[in-house]
């Protein structure tokens, strides 16, 4: 776990060792320590990575040897680098639906190797650049496998890209006290949004939507979808910060996962600011080649002899719906998923299908779209459609989605919010923490979004400023962390995916 | 490179208060309970004579009583529920505090120690107080190999950080534990004295589980000669002694031939102390039986090891006149709590000599005198026999008992005398116990019941 003292140890051993040691090799510390990192998760994981980077370095030389070649045919060249590229996709991406599948994993009793979803999507991505000669392909094995297993990404993301990445590793790092601290104060914000915010949401939504769930009423359960969304937002951008942090302490800078996600106007938007590096990798390996495909061209060309509009918009709603069920997919091979791909799909397509019906009523209802309360609308808007989308990773069968809608329509009993909602395992205490926890939250959020830099200007306060807020964010988690014998350690959600 | 050295400078030192910031907020974390019996042991910088050691049959010893009545220093360092090994860590860690004359070691469930999943309150309650150490990490690594249970042992901020919820005033300033590591037991539960089976053989059922702890038994020992300390084996009376129990003893009674160290078996020997008042429950000596068995284990160690009188000298006595002072007023607030003291435990506290009173049973209209334990309890209470009170029983009479030890008083009243010193029975209730201190006889509490 990012925060257990045994990793943390091994961070810091590690630490030590890449500036003090070896100046010229720090990349080769690195990858031993992210190689040693596997070993100690487990054999299995080794095995999957190490094949994983031996087949796709080796084939990644071949379609650049293909490409650069003069002689010989060229069409069987690019027959031949096509299937080379399909090939390996099918075998990384097969691999991962296997671990994906649940019945297979149940079956079979299957153990998710750590970091397969992010690293497969990695070196799927690297290979396809390659074939499109984005860049060089890597000529040195061991830098390459740097850049598949660089352990801070490994737990839940997120998927980096082989150009961002290479210059990074093959820099000399110095020591530089703002990079260490900039890194140490990532890592506490981030295990502040775990411990103290995302597990303590875990509390009520373990409880509400689990054991419970059959039993509370709408109200609780609203709650619980809400308090999940939280949780999930907590301790997915609580881990990428702490991962994030590490990883700046050594010098190294991996693609940014979140921007404020929760200020977004539209759904669209919405998934360009929430986990934006799966967002990109989809973007620019399966949205835009099918969006540039020949048949999506001929699609709307035939829908265009009736409306131009819907010429543009029902090819890309289809495509959206299909990147979508992908991303769904990608979290888990089951039939919630697939309707949360679904949902998100439809919902990110019918946007640019009904806009012009938005700008049509606006216009005749002389409704203000310029204005603070319509951008509020429009988030409010964002948000109702991300809970109905959230909702169906945390229920366990499409009954018990149509049994919540029930619950929330016919049984809300909005009563129960003053008294029963303290007894679902989260004090009025706990829920003044999250309250107060949030609104902080929401506060550096809100600076960000205003285009502040929070750690800049935090470095630029006095001395004891800094110190005193370094101490009281350490004193906060320590106490009012979820850790501890009384608790079941609420693992990373998406380290499980 | 002067704001350099300035800056490191200030977040040195803001490093530091951290540091000692962090371990204020460990402390008022720390749960009292588990905690507090040892905070006097650690944090007084005292010496002591003796250490008590064992399970909870020892934690009656009660140190306070000890000094009062023989000069002696000592401290009780139980732990509850625990077998030879917590002993061992529990002594290891002491002696890095202090170094006695004397060790008393009972050995009663010697070969028993609990899991720390079974009781970790138990387990806390032998480390937490202790402060993180080298001594403290390998007596935790002995302990235990569970790596989380290592880990809340060796910082136990861990466990109570959440304790954020139900802190008290309490928790903010320290409370020392006034019974020096002892535990107090007021109630009165007549036993059934268990039949003497004898040490001489093993169990049937004797198998190698316990070499572990006898090992550790033996390491006690080892260490405790090695640096010149006296120890003593010990098997304090308890009721629950059935055949195997008192049988394993004759590990122990082999492991002190083969030491030449003093042995005492009080379930073996001629019983000192009255099965049928002298309890709280089948394994645990109240305070009325405690100094019976404390009266034996001093006579042995005083005489055997020349312990010296320590209430003349004017530097010790004042340290421990202080906690004197700070036991009885204690004794004087648990006199008066409702939820701990009715007249079963009432009876017993009569019997600490620091208090006196008077004790009324309407026993014409209750037969009270009647119910098991009553009459053993009472005479024990006040050292003597009560023929006035035997007789009451007799013939169904009310009975008043006036005992005030600081004059020598002792008087026993039945029947109608009573109504003509205390007005009409019906206007009484069925029990009154008014306890008085012993010296001024002011009332420290009374109790009354229908």
């Amino acid at each position: 776990m990012l925060y257990s003292v045994g990793f943390l140890t091994f961070v810091a051993v590690l630490f030590i060792i890449y500036y003090s040691l070896a100046k010229r090799r720090q990349w080769v510390v690195l990858l031993l320590g992210s190689y040693l990192f596997y070993a100690f998760m487990g054999r299995a994981c080794i095995v999957f990575i190490l094949g994983a980077t031996v087949l796709t370095f080796f084939v990644a030389r071949k379609l650049e040897t293909l490409r650069l070649q003069k002689e010989g045919d060229r069409k069987a060249r690019k027959r031949a680098r096509k299937l080379l590229v399909a090939a390996v996709v099918v075998i990384l991406a097969g691999i991962l639906a296997v671990f994906k599948f649940q019945p297979a994993v149940e079956r079979f009793s299957l153990i998710l190797p750590i970091g397969i979803s992010y690293y497969s999507f990695q070196v799927i991505g690297y290979i396809i650049d390659i074939y499109r000669g984005a860049y060089p392909a890597e000529q040195n094995i061991f830098r390459y496998a740097l850049f598949v297993g660089y352990f801070p990404g490994m737990i839940q993301g997120p998927i980096n890209r082989y150009d961002k990445m290479r210059e990074q590793f093959m820099q000399e790092h110095t020591l530089s006290w703002e990079v260490f601290r900039n890194g140490v104060w990532l890592f506490l914000w981030g295990l502040f949004k775990k411990l103290v915010i995302a597990d303590r949401c875990a509390i009520y939504v373990n409880h509400v939507m689990g054991d419970a769930f059959g039993k509370s009423s709408g109200s609780l359960l609203l709650m619980g979808v809400i308090l999940f969304v939280l949780q999930m937002y907590g301790d997915f951008s609580g881990g990428i910060d702490m991962a994030e942090g590490i990883s700046e302490m050594f010098g190294i800078r991996m693609y940014q996962n979140f921007r404020q996600p929760f200020f977004s106007q539209s759904i669209g938007e919405f998934w360009r600011r929430w986990h934006i590096s799966l967002g990109n990798w989809i973007r620019d390996y399966v949205f835009y080649p099918l969006a540039f495909s020949k048949t999506y061209r001929k699609l709307s060309k035939w829908i265009g002899r009736w409306n131009a509009h819907l010429a543009d918009s029902i090819p890309s709603m289809l495509v959206s719906v299909i990147t979508f069920v992908i991303i769904g997919l990608w979290h888990a091979i089951s039939p919630a998923y697939l309707i949360y791909g679904l949902w998100y799909g439809v919902m990110v397509g019918m946007q640019k299908l009904i806009a012009p019906a938005f700008q049509y009523l606006a216009v005749r209802t002389g409704v203000r779209t310029e204005c603070v309360s319509y951008r509020m609308f429009r988030r409010m808007r964002t948000w109702l459609i991300v809970l109905i989308g959230e909702s169906f990773c945390i229920l366990p069968c499409a009954g018990a989605f149509v049994q919540l809608v029930r619950a929330i329509f016919t049984d809300f009993r909005y009563y129960e919010l003053f008294y029963d909602f303290f007894e679902q395992g989260l004090t009025r205490l706990d829920f003044l923490i999250v309250a107060v926890s949030v609104l902080i939250w929401w506060a550096v959020s809100f600076l960000k979004e205003q285009g502040h830099h929070m750690r800049e200007e935090i470095a630029a306060q006095n001395l004891w400023c800094r110190l005193l807020l370094t101490a009281g964010v350490i004193t906060v988690i320590a106490i009012f962390g979820i850790y501890g014998p009384g608790y079941d350690a609420a693992a990373f959600i998406y380290g499980g995916i | 490179m002067k704001k350099r050295l300035f800056g490191l400078f200030t977040t040195g030192l803001a490093v530091v208060l951290f540091m000692l910031f962090a371990v204020y907020l460990f402390g008022v974390f720390r749960e009292k309970d588990e905690t507090g019996k040892n905070i006097a042991f650690v944090e007084d910088g005292e010496s002591y004579d003796v250490f008590w050691m064992g399970t909870s049959h020892m934690s009656r010893i009660q140190p306070v009583e000890v000094w009062k009545e023989y000069g002696i220093t000592s401290y009780n360092l139980y732990n509850t529920g625990s077998g030879m090994n917590r002993n061992l860590a529990t002594l290891e860690m002491a002696l890095t505090y202090a170094t006695p004359k004397v060790v008393v070691l009972d050995t009663d469930q010697w070969w028993r120690e609990k899991e720390f999943a079974e009781e970790p309150g138990d387990f806390h309650r032998t480390f937490d107080i202790f402060p993180l150490s080298r001594q403290k990490i390998k007596a935790v690594c002995q302990i235990t190999d569970d790596p989380e249970a290592r880990k809340e042992l060796l910082f136990d901020f861990y466990r109570y950080h959440d304790r954020y919820r139900e802190l008290k005033k309490e928790d903010f300033f320290e409370q020392k534990d006034t019974c020096l590591g002892a535990h107090l037991y007021f109630d009165s539960v007549p036993q059934k004295e268990p039949a003497r089976i004898g040490i001489d053989e093993l169990p049937d059922d004797e198998d190698n589980e316990a070499q572990e702890e006898e090992a550790a038994l033996r390491a006690v020992i080892e260490m405790c000669q090695s640096r010149g300390i006296n120890i003593m084996l010990t098997c304090l009376p308890f009721a629950a002694a059935n055949e195997s129990t008192q049988k394993r003893q004759h590990v122990i009674y082999q492991i002190a031939q083969e030491y030449n160290i003093p042995y005492y078996n009080f379930v073996d020997h001629e019983s000192v102390i009255d099965y049928t008042c002298d309890f709280e429950d089948p394994g645990h000596l109240n305070l009325m039986g405690s100094p019976k068995v404390t009266k034996v284990l001093v006579d042995l160690i005083k005489y055997g090891y020349g312990l010296e009188d320590h209430r003349k000298d004017p530097e010790i006595a004042a340290r421990w006149e202080q906690r004197v002072r700070t036991y009885e007023a204690y004794m004087d607030e648990v006199a008066c709590d409702p939820e701990v003291i009715g007249g079963r435990q009432a009876l017993v506290m009569l019997n600490l000599p620091q208090y006196g009173g008077e004790v009324y049973i309407k026993n014409s209209m209750t037969g009270m005198l009647h119910v098991p334990g009553t009459q053993e309890l009472l005479e024990n209470a006040v050292g003597t026999e009560l023929p006035v009170m035997r007789k009451a029983a007799e013939e169904g009479l009310d009975y008043l008992l006036i005992t005030y030890p600081g004059t020598g008083t002792l008087q026993e009243y039945s029947g109608p005398e009573i109504e003509s010193m205390l007005g009409p029975s019906e206007e009484m209730e069925n029990l009154v116990i008014t306890l008085r201190n012993a010296e001024t006889l002011d009332v420290v509490a009374e109790i009354r019941e229908e």
